[in-house]
């Protein structure tokens, strides 16, 4: 039997998925930012529990700015939500696609496992998978 | 785009669900952990340095330099209305 409200959700109403979600107990590991701008997708994603974050915290790298998480969007409830007349947005994507000019979707995308319910790929389609790997949640300051 | 699936067997014995998590998770942490490489240094998001997420908003470098600064003429930065950032 399906589960509670899933009879009356259309695709575009389901729970949205964040792909820079906090490291926290609630989210899975996503990926591994390899280099600057390339990301290592991981299928599937292990959910976060403090001996993982531990684990990948045991070299002394920063989890933050290393390493992707992901989780259930929290819409109005996260400070780059931008509330619109009856809808609302993920902000920090629209930014991301305008800083990088990224107008167009890149050839092949990677399995990222979460497409079917990404915030940003609703928003932006294959464009937002085009930034999605430049986007490091904690960047290295100067 | 390059893929690299592994596969790794346990068999002869009964795993829990508990003991199942505990395996995936390790894998999981060893994956990243040699992604990762030797350098546990932080990345710079070049690409992106025209903004910055400070205290979870999408902010203008240069808007954020002068905040720091403390210059009294800075922008004023939006504060965090009680929004937890997410992403
Ligand atoms: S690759 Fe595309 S669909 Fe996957 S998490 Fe990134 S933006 Fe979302």
């Amino acid at each position: 039997m399906d589960g509670p409200g899933s009879q009356s959700q259309t695709p575009a109403q389901a729970p949205k998925t964040c792909p820079s979600a906090p490291p926290e107990v609630g989210s899975v590991l996503l990926g591994v930012v390899t280099a600057p701008g390339q990301v290592a997708y991981l299928n599937p994603h292990p959910p976060v529990t403090p001996r993982l974050l531990e684990a990948l915290a045991g070299k002394g790298a920063p989890v933050e700015n290393r390493v992707r998480f992901a989780c259930q969007c929290a819409e109005g409830g996260c400070v780059q939500w931008k509330d619109e007349a009856g809808s609302g947005r993920c902000g920090l994507i629209d930014h991301a696609l305008e800083a990088l000019a990224i107008t167009e979707a890149p050839r092949t995308l990677p399995r990222c496992g979460i497409r079917n319910t990404c915030r940003w790929y609703a928003q932006h389609g294959a464009n937002a998978c085009g930034a999605c790997p430049e986007v490091i949640r904690r960047p290295e300051r100067d | 785009m390059s893929e690299h699936k592994f596969t790794y067997t346990v068999s002869g014995v009964n795993l829990s669900n508990e003991q199942k998590t505990a395996i995936s998770q390790a894998i999981a942490a060893v994956v990243a952990e040699v992604l990762m490489g030797d350098d546990p240094g932080g990345f710079r998001a070049d690409s992106l340095v025209l903004h910055r997420i400070y205290g979870g908003i999408w902010q203008r470098v240069a808007d954020l330099e002068q905040f720091e600064k403390g210059d009294p003429l800075a922008v004023q930065l939006p504060k965090l209305a009680g929004g937890v950032e997410r992403g």
